[in-house]
């Protein structure tokens, strides 16, 4: 096999213009593609972490708020139980005092109306007592008692002055 | 004798009240005893009030002397209700 140089010098000079070529125009870009989608991705992970600790970072307030709102929820509802039970104690006092009153007010008009029938069934009796006895008194009496009577007063007559 | 000592002069008038009617000597009784009690003539008038059951009620002028049976009554009911 024969060598020829001056095809390999071609061949040499060849290959170096086409690999300046080649570095020029297209391992360059390529690689500056690349650079570039290595740091897409890059960022896009750093992003995807950022998202992530930003993630864990609301979910965290989130918690926090919850237990917050938790505790404020339980305070109010121990703050509602505490004024329901003060309100439910006063209506209770405020009720027994009415009933209290009322009972006694009870108390005063039964008094009362008993007072009053009593002295209506006094007088009642008064009454009924002193009639039946002029009823007897008159129907006991006849002309022989009358004139007796009128004996014994004309008797007393003298003992009575008159100025 | 002068007729004027015989004839005695009324100054007073005297009601009495009885149950029933009086004799005349009660009357009389009644009229005597008033005159010497009151130290003075007067004019007995009697009326009879079956209402005051029994006794006499005497009034003369502005005084009165009670002792039916009717008063005594209403003073017992009276203070029966007091």
């Amino acid at each position: 096999m024969k060598i020829n140089l001056l095809q390999i010098i071609f061949q040499i000079i060849n290959f170096t213009v086409l690999l300046f070529l080649l570095r020029k125009y297209l391992y360059r870009p390529v690689l500056k593609i690349l650079e570039q989608r290595a740091k897409k991705i890059h960022d896009g992970l750093e992003a995807a972490e950022k998202s992530i600790e930003e993630r864990e970072k609301v979910e965290k307030e989130k918690k926090k708020i919850l237990v917050e709102a938790e505790k404020n929820a339980s305070q109010i509802l121990e703050g509602a139980r505490m004024r329901a039970k003060k309100l439910e104690k006063q209506m209770l006092e405020k009720a027994e005092k009415e009933l209290e009153s009322k009972q006694k007010r009870a108390e005063r008009y039964v008094n009362t109306r008993l007072q009053d029938l009593e002295e209506d069934l006094k007088k009642r009796f008064i009454t009924s007592v002193v009639e039946t006895s002029e009823s007897l008194l008159k129907d006991t009496l006849g002309p022989k008692e009358q004139r007796v009577i009128i004996k014994r007063q004309i008797q007393r007559l003298k003992n009575v002055k008159f100025s | 004798m002068n007729e004027q000592h015989l004839v005695p002069t009324i100054r007073a008038r005297a009601d009495v009240l009885t149950a029933v009617h009086l004799t005349k000597s009660e009357k009389n009784d009644i009229s005597r005893i008033l005159e010497t009690s009151a130290g003075k003539t007067l004019a007995v008038n009697f009326h009879v009030m079956p209402e005051v059951i029994a006794g006499i009620s005497i009034r003369i002028e502005d005084q009165a002397y009670d002792a039916t049976l009717r008063t005594t009554i209403e003073f017992l009911k009276e203070r029966l209700f007091a």
